[in-house]
């Protein structure tokens, strides 16, 4: 086939027809900022999916059909933390942002969103929370975060298990002690020492590696000083409490039992098979168990997670946490962002999403219909620990991330039986934790920021 | 092949029982992620397995329900993701193919002062991990505003690419330096000798650069992680860990629906154009 | 022959020569910059002079990362090579259906490694009803065998994620075809001539002479043994311990999860020092140990 002048003229009138619709196409879909009626469109970037997404769509469309001026945009992410900065970073992030408590210290210290002070014109102030939840977003006196749905962790128990061991399903253990008398009544344990059924066990799930220590008295973290306490004797005794499990019935029966820690279809099949006759777990609970085994085929009880005798009588201890909403920096209509975020924290529509995640208000009151028609029969137990002093959460640190790291590598050590008491782990995490705190610092001193247990 | 030795049928046939029985196998071994995959994404979650009890593994029946299930998530675009793919590969190809086989004529037919320097320091290049540029070329396409379009994952390719040159260039080592003498005595210079001599001759290995890159692109995984923000960019890499990450809410079989969707387009690419494929590997391979 | 002038040659690869300052030494050289400071990307780079390299001599997890992926670039290499090796010579018989064997053996490289590591993650499911790994281990020894918990310890975890690679060794297979195919067949008559056996003419008169495509396997093998990432990433999430904890999946850790740009940087640094030094090491080696034919 011969080329001839033609054929290339040809060919580059068509190249260059092509290069123009490439040109388009090259650079991909464009952000819609208005929408065709003339509104403000605002990209919210959620990391829920199924139900829980379905809730916070109910309070969008509320929000979107009552006024006309702005449009949401609810979008899933996976990933959403890192997604996040990457697209701050690059100075095209989203309108309207969820994350998590944990993630807050270091987005708001390097200046990644905008301080949600709007909000006190909205009537929000940090009286409007329970009294857990407001440490959690307000720093220095001025809110950076909205929270969107909190979450404490409480001790979840099957009461048919409880009756058939002839426990009370009324009184679950208020104490450590009681409470591993009552682990070894519902343990089955086959001739070989197989684990047929397990009372409890720390690492199913293994979501919270953080909060054991927190049940003893322990804290990862002083704020006052700044120092890692991730050695404390409170730590190391609950921590070796954690460790007496596989210590108890074997490291190679409890592989057996609980195969792969990867994502099993359902994290929760031990514990609603009845394999697993109690669990560490949140609010979110009887959600699972309605989509799982049907609605109503579950008996279950629930209380604030049992505590050393000495700790008994005081208000419950419980590990908590919350989904957040922001405002990232360089958002292009942070005023319609923040009408939006406050929308969603008038009671009525919080109530209405945290009742489809079947998660407790973060709100210093919730209404009687609320507590009544909650799909979380023990949804009490769960706002009880939101308005504890007992409550704590991940420590307010922008290392949290590798502190966190730090912290599992340790676990897995003595879940592993490597060492015969959790003190040597905890200590060798220790020097890692104030490592990261040590670098922390100094990152806060280069930018003149004040440590925070000085008063400014 | 000769025979070397003598030898009776006998044991020639129990030679070649073994040979085939140990080629079946590795076939076998070879193919076994893919039945698995496949086997998985068509199978049923028996819904009424006591929970706890390989709930995950029975398989009541088969269904194409999954392949469904998947394209019409509402979470997940996966047709979206396609065509944004096909739209990266193409452009990345097109450019792949066009640049690489200009520098390679450069380092083979044209006889210029530095070209070994040039030629080993390009090689060199290939030994530059990716995390290290990772971050810089973040900041600089972040200069240039092309963070959040498909700009970062294209346009490098319309400056060659290493593997790409080497190939292609190697490729034209082995066509005879008599057509291009002819040539030159024709009055041809470089440009006409490239178009209607070398190109034409080189079909076959343009074609390998080209599938190559359009793989390349295909399972590119970090790169648009790095990329792209917005979802609606994403690629089916993207997409396919998108879809992983809905954390303990994923069945396998849907999962596995997902990865045959993504895997199922190369796959297929590949059987069709394999003898190309492996005989541009070789190429590169031995003359190195 | 008419010599080209420089300006030709130079027009000639110009794309690359262009590509190759914007996109190669233009972002290495900000990469070192980048190792001298402090950079969350949010903000501006402070500069903190040698801050990060101090810290990546004290640094535990670098060893850790560091030993890891050393081990597995080494045994990769080494299980890959003899692997691709094998069933270069088994593909090199004479067979029927000749094709459909390579492209079999060709196909699993084809994937892309998520889809990869999706799949061999469940594959590796202890639960020999999910898990096909342990499926067959429990199938082949008539269920006397159960199969490991292959995510439980880093020995198994560590295993899995070899077994995984040698799923790919598909293009260095069809080089060593290549390279065996063109070893002289006289060679091999005369070695059988002198009365060497098979095995004596694979390790005298073959390997000798493929030895520069075990060179060329090998380079490659180390440049993409020192940036595993995606794999283990899915599959491990780096754990148990950090024994599935590889060089890219720290910086990349270090750079988005951590926020410290800075200290990534240095990291790449190091790891592209590390792959330079050791493909000039190898070639070295190769001087003595490869032979050129006809070189």
């Amino acid at each position: 086939m011969t080329i001839d002048a033609k054929t290339i003229t040809r060919r580059t009138a068509l190249g260059l027809l092509a290069a123009g619709a490439g040109g388009y196409a090259a650079f991909g879909p464009e952000r819609r900022r208005l929408q065709s009626g003339g509104r403000v469109v605002l990209d919210y970037w959620e990391k829920w999916t199924g139900h829980e997404a379905a809730a916070m769509k109910v309070v969008v469309d509320r929000f979107n059909e009552s006024q006309g001026r702005i449009f949401v945009n609810y979008l899933t992410m996976g990933g959403i933390d890192q997604k996040a900065k990457v697209a701050i970073a690059a100075g095209d992030p989203p309108d309207v942002l969820g994350l998590w408590n944990r993630n807050l210290p270091f987005f708001s210290q390097c200046g990644a969103i905008m301080p949600l002070d709007q909000l006190k014109d909205y009537g929000i102030t940090e009286a409007s929370y329970a009294k857990a939840v407001g440490p959690l977003v307000f720093r220095g006196g001025r809110q950076l975060a909205a929270p969107s749905t909190p979450s404490s962790i409480a001790l979840y128990y099957n009461r048919k298990i409880f009756e058939e061991v002839g426990l009370d399903p009324d009184s679950p253990p208020r104490t450590i002690e009681e409470f591993d008398v009552a682990i070894d009544r519902l343990t089955i344990l086959d001739p070989d020492g197989n684990v047929e059924r397990a009372g409890f066990l720390p690492t199913d799930p293994g979501w919270w590696s953080w909060c054991w220590g927190g049940f003893f008295g322990g804290h990862l973290y002083d704020e006052k000083t700044g120092l890692a306490t991730v050695d404390s004797p409170q730590n190391i005794a609950g921590y070796d409490w954690y460790q007496s499990f596989p210590k108890r019935w074997g490291l190679d029966k409890l592989r057996r039992f609980q195969g792969a820690p990867i994502d099993n279809p359902s994290p929760y099949r031990n514990f609603f098979s009845g394999r697993l006759a109690t669990t560490i777990q949140g609010p979110w609970l009887p959600m699972f168990m309605d989509q799982e085994l049907g609605p109503g085929n579950f008996d279950y009880g629930a209380c604030p997670f049992p505590v050393p005798a000495a700790l008994a009588d005081q208000p419950p201890y419980g590990p908590i946490e919350a989904d957040i909403l922001v405002v990232p920096a360089g958002a292009k209509n942070p005023d319609a962002s923040m009408e939006f975020i406050a929308f969603t924290q008038r009671p009525e529509n919080m109530e209405t999403l945290c009742t489809g995640h079947a998660k407790p208000s973060p709100l210093s009151n919730s209404s009687e219909s609320f507590v009544r028609n909650h799909p979380n029969r023990a949804v009490a137990v769960h706002e009880e620990i939101l308005q504890s002093p007992n409550a704590y959460t991940t420590p307010w640190i922008t290392g949290w991330a590798e502190f966190g790291m730090a912290l599992g590598a340790g676990l897995d050590q003595i879940w592993n039986l490597k060492s015969p008491s959790a003190a040597a782990p905890l200590a060798e995490v220790q020097l890692e934790a104030s490592e990261i705190l040590q670098r922390e610092a100094d990152r806060r001193h280069r930018r003149g920021q004040p440590d925070p247990w000085e008063k400014a | 092949m000769n025979q070397v030795h003598e030898s009776n049928s006998a044991r020639t046939t129990g030679f070649r029982v073994l040979l085939y029985s140990i080629l079946g196998m590795v076939a076998l071994t070879a193919f076994l992620p893919i039945i698995y995959m496949v086997g998985f994404s068509t199978g049923v979650a028996d819904p009424t397995a006591p929970f706890g009890q390989g709930g995950a593994g029975e398989t009541v029946g088969r269904t194409i329900e999954n392949y469904q299930a998947v394209l019409t998530d509402e979470n997940t675009d996966m047709p979206l993701y396609l065509r944004n793919t096909l739209i990266i590969a193409i452009l990345g190809v097109g450019g792949t193919v066009i640049s690489s086989a200009f520098v390679a004529y450069g380092f083979s037919r044209v006889r210029w002062r530095g070209r070994g320097v040039a030629f080993m320091t390009m090689l060199a290049t290939m030994m530059i991990p990716f995390p290290v540029v990772m971050v810089p070329l973040f900041v600089m396409f972040r200069e240039v505003g092309w963070i959040g379009t498909f700009a970062p994952l294209w346009v490098p390719a319309w400056f060659g690419n290493a593997f790409s040159i080497f190939l292609l260039r190697q490729f034209f080592m082995t066509i005879p330096r008599e057509l291009d003498d002819a040539a030159r005595i024709d009055g041809c210079g470089h440009l006409r000798n490239f178009f209607y001599i070398i190109l034409p001759l080189s079909k076959p290995a343009l074609l390998v650069v080209a599938l190559l890159h359009f793989m390349f692109v295909w399972n590119d995984f970090l790169g648009p992680l790095v990329f792209l923000t917005h979802r609606d960019q994403f690629t089916l890499a993207l997409g396919l860990q998108l879809y992983l990450s809905k954390l303990g809410q994923t069945p396998w079989n849907l999962l596995m629906a997902a990865t045959a969707i993504m895997t199922a387009p190369v796959l297929l690419l590949f059987f069709i154009a394999q003898r190309t494929f492996v005989e541009g590997i070789s190429t590169a391979g031995t003359k190195g | 022959m008419k010599h080209d002038s420089l300006g030709t040659g130079l027009l000639w690869i110009g794309p690359w020569l262009l590509g190759f300052g914007i996109f190669t030494v233009l972002p290495v050289s900000l990469a070192i910059y980048y190792g001298f400071t402090d950079y969350t990307l949010l903000e501006s780079p402070i500069p903190v002079g040698t801050q990060n390299y101090e810290r990546m001599l004290n640094d535990e997890i670098l060893g850790t990362v560091l030993w890891n992926t050393a081990i597995f670039g080494v045994l990769s290499i080494v299980f890959g090579s003899i692997l691709s090796i094998a069933l270069a010579a088994l593909l090199s018989k004479p067979a029927r259906f000749q094709s459909f064997w390579r492209a079999a053996v060709f196909a699993p490289s084809v994937l892309p490694l998520v889809a990869i590591a999706v799949i061999f993650k469940l594959g590796y499911d202890p639960d020999p009803e999910v898990g096909l790994a342990n499926q067959m281990i429990d199938w082949f020894t008539f269920g006397a065998f159960q199969g490991p918990n292959w995510f439980g310890s880093g020995f198994w975890a560590m295993t899995a994620l070899l077994l995984m690679s040698l799923w790919s060794v598909g293009p260095a297979v069809v080089i060593y075809l290549a390279g065996l195919r063109d070893v002289p067949k006289q060679l091999h008559e005369a070695a059988s001539i002198d009365g060497v056996g098979p095995v004596g003419r694979f390790f005298h008169v073959v390997l000798p002479m493929i030895s520069p495509v075990i060179l060329f396997n090998v380079i490659i093998g180390v440049i993409n043994a020192a940036q595993v990432f995606a794999v283990p990433l899915i599959m491990t999430g780096g754990g148990p311990e950090r024994s599935t904890y590889f060089h890219s999946m720290y910086v990349y850790d270090q750079a988005f999860k951590f926020g410290d740009m800075g200290y990534a940087s240095a990291l790449g640094v190091l790891q592209f020092a590390i792959i330079l030094t050791l493909t000039g090491l190898i070639l070295l080696a190769g001087r003595k140990l490869v032979y050129y034919r006809g070189a």
